[in-house]
């Protein structure tokens, strides 16, 4: 049966409205008919688009340490990379890959203990993704979560409960558009060449900002790391949760 | 604004006796409807429509219109002179093909292809009042009507009656659509009548969230979707629960194409399925060929079905030919009886969930949806084959649009061709 509905991964992440930049209520009206359209548009312009690069900056944990990410997303195959800063200690995750049903992170300074333990160089742990449990995996369930393969329904935007128009800004250089997708979500676009160039999200609480700029559509070439080089974790197991019991 | 109206006039009564020789009857009618000849007349459909007044017919000659049309003007008809050479080509790059926010509006006898999201939208919900329910009461546009389109390969649906009543979708060809094919959403009462139509290759045939009163699916083809027909219930649109869709007298078959475009989480290989759908009525359809579910009757998300009838189908090839899945383990007022099948889950569903529907409990089924296969872009699905044209395009004089007649469409219905 049909999904409910397009944003469901989205929607299922906990994340809404994160309110930052200028401006705020006091441009807010209703969405216009060219405004909804676009709306409706930017995430399978993302999928069309096939790639970006981003960098994004969000929250480990509620009032927890800052995380950057930066790297590249295939939107079509939902796969993609970053290499990441700040986040959970000890031995923070510096890199991270992933495929649609699987990330494999990299901690270098755990490299002395994950060699002991398999008796061989380890670079990447490669596990399941949780996007319940671990806050590395729910943010990038958000990445792959900007593109779809069908744009959206007008006719329900127009009545999706907190969609606004928010403002005209500027975002590096460009002329945008700030409108907020139902409560939860801001989006900055630019009406000229119609791309999203920057996703707003937070947590029920606002206590878990994300933002995400999309700074450049690339076609996407995401790197496989060595197979002799990634241990799956169930081969470590406990072992590895003693070693590194937060993500990130 | 006046010399403007000045030289319509003139152009029409010229364009009028230049075509009598090929049978055009009626360019102005007794009552001052007019026929608008595009590219005669008018250069584009858009401007046509701009012109037309309450009564005309833009009738549209052979040739393909790159444009969008936006039709605010009540009770007109646009009119392709050839089904099949009359197309409405969206490039991949505009909204929709026709948006239709007026009464009365018919549709007819052309093709819709390559548009971003719609081919055809009859839109209800454009204008609301201030606490008002689009969909509902005075909130709702009234009285549409799509004939012998063709819809095809566009990217959201292909024809969509949106907060509309009183409307006729009929010997329509719709293929191609990565959600459903046609789509009749948020209407209490519809007052929709879906019928002779053939509905193909997309990822749902027919879709009807929310969609409640008088809604009839009948006398239809649906083949090769990855979802045959839908009646369905959803808090993502107002008016929930749906209620009181009769499907009945369809050839509902091989639904379980992986060519066809998919919705990401859908659905895959059913024929009817009546999700969270309440009092519908299913009836004398043929249900075949289906790698999951001839008829299913299901929650969906968090809404429970409740008291469908599912009665006197022929189902055969299918997987499981009738399915229950029960979110409480009742029965909910559901039934099933008088059916032609050999599987069901539960077993023997006729004994446990006969018509009327009792109390008691109904056990947990074998059955196990299907997994969606990837599907391809709704861009690269074949182009359908020619189809057949409106009789009369050149000589009938533009028929207003009336609500469909009432009948009781599940009593009148018969199987399909006693295949």
């Amino acid at each position: 049966m049909k999904r409910l509905h397009r944003l469901a991964a989205l929607t299922v992440l906990p994340f809404v409205l994160l309110s930052c930049g200028s401006g705020g209520k006091a441009t807010e009206r209703t969405l216009t008919d060219d405004q909804l359209v676009l709306m409706s548009t930017v995430f399978y312009d993302n999928h069309l688009d096939k790639g970006a690069n981003f960098v994004l900056n969000t929250v480990s944990a509620p009032g927890g340490a800052a995380i950057t990410m930066q790297g590249q997303v295939d939107f079509v195959n939902h796969l993609g990379y970053a290499t990441v800063t700040g986040g959970a200690q000890p031995h923070p995750v510096t890199q991270v890959l992933w495929g649609p049903n699987v990330v494999l992170e990299r901690r270098p300074s755990a490299s002395a203990e994950l060699a002991d333990l398999m008796g061989r160089r380890i670079e990447f742990v490669a596990r399941t993704i949780d996007t319940a449990h671990r806050r590395l995996d729910a943010i990038i369930a958000t990445i792959n979560a900007l593109a779809m393969k069908t744009p959206e329904n007008v006719q329900l935007l127009r009545q999706k409960e907190g969609s606004a128009f928010l403002r005209n800004d500027v975002l590096r250089g460009t002329d945008v558009l700030v409108m907020r997708y139902g409560r939860r979500v801001i989006l900055w676009v630019d009406p000229v060449s119609r791309k999203l160039l920057r996703f707003e999200g937070n947590s029920a609480n606002g206590a878990m900002p994300i933002i995400v700029d999309l700074v450049e559509r690339v076609a996407p070439r995401i790197p496989s790391p060595k197979k002799e080089l990634t241990v799956p974790f169930d081969e470590l197991g406990a072992a590895f949760l003693r070693i590194a019991p937060t993500s990130p | 604004m006046g010399s403007m109206k000045s030289r319509y006039v003139g152009t029409r009564l010229l364009v009028c006796v230049a075509v009598l020789p090929i049978g055009l009857a009626a360019c102005a009618s007794d009552t001052g409807a007019r026929t608008i000849n595009v590219p005669a007349d008018k250069a584009t459909i858009s401007e046509a429509v701009r012109a037309a007044r309450p009564g005309d017919l833009v009738l549209v000659a052979e040739g393909t219109y790159e444009e969008s049309v936006t039709v605010e003007t009540d009770n007109i008809t646009i009119r392709g002179v050839d089904r099949n050479a009359v197309v409405l080509d969206g490039g991949y790059r505009r909204i929709n093909g026709i948006e239709v926010y007026a009464d009365g509006v018919a549709v007819e006898n052309l093709t819709i292809t390559g548009y971003v999201q719609n081919g055809l939208i009859f839109d209800g919900g454009y204008e609301r009042e201030p606490g008002s329910t689009p969909g509902q009461g005075a909130d709702t546009l009234v009285g549409y009507r799509a004939s012998y389109v063709t819809a095809y390969n566009n990217g959201l649906y292909g024809i969509y009656a949106f907060a509309a009543r009183d409307g006729i979708i009929e010997h329509s060809y719709v293929s191609g659509h990565p959600d459903s094919g046609i789509y009749v959403g948020q209407c209490r009462p519809c007052n929709a009548l879906v019928t002779g139509n053939k509905v193909e290759n997309n990822a749902i045939g027919y879709y009807g969230t929310n969609a409640s009163g008088n809604v009839n699916v009948v006398g239809n083809e649906f083949v090769g979707n990855r979802l045959g027909v839908a009646p369905n219930s959803q808090k993502a649109e107002l008016l929930a629960p749906q209620e009181e869709t009769v499907v009945a007298g369809n050839w509902i078959h091989d639904n379980d194409n992986p060519d066809a475009p998919e919705i990401p989480r859908g659905y895959f290989g059913g024929g009817i399925a009546v999700g969270a759908g309440t009092k519908n009525t299913v009836t004398k359809n043929l249900v075949e060929g289906h790698d999951g579910v001839g008829i299913e009757v299901s929650p969906l998300n968090d809404l429970v079905p409740s008291n469908n009838v599912v009665r006197g189908n022929v189902l055969r090839d299918n997987r499981f030919d009738l399915v229950y899945v029960s979110a409480d383990g009742k029965p909910n007022g559901n039934c099933f009886a008088g059916n032609t099948f050999k599987t069901s889950s539960p077993i023997g569903i006729e004994k446990v969930m006969g018509c009327p529907a009792g109390a008691g409990t109904v056990k947990a089924g074998t059955y196990t949806a299907v997994k969606a296969p990837p599907g391809p872009s709704y861009r690269d699905v074949p182009a359908p084959p020619k189809q057949e044209n409106m009789p009369g395009v050149r000589t009938t004089p533009r028929t207003a649009v009336v609500a469909p007649a009432t009948r009781d469409w599940a009593a009148d219905a018969v199987v399909p061709g006693g295949k």
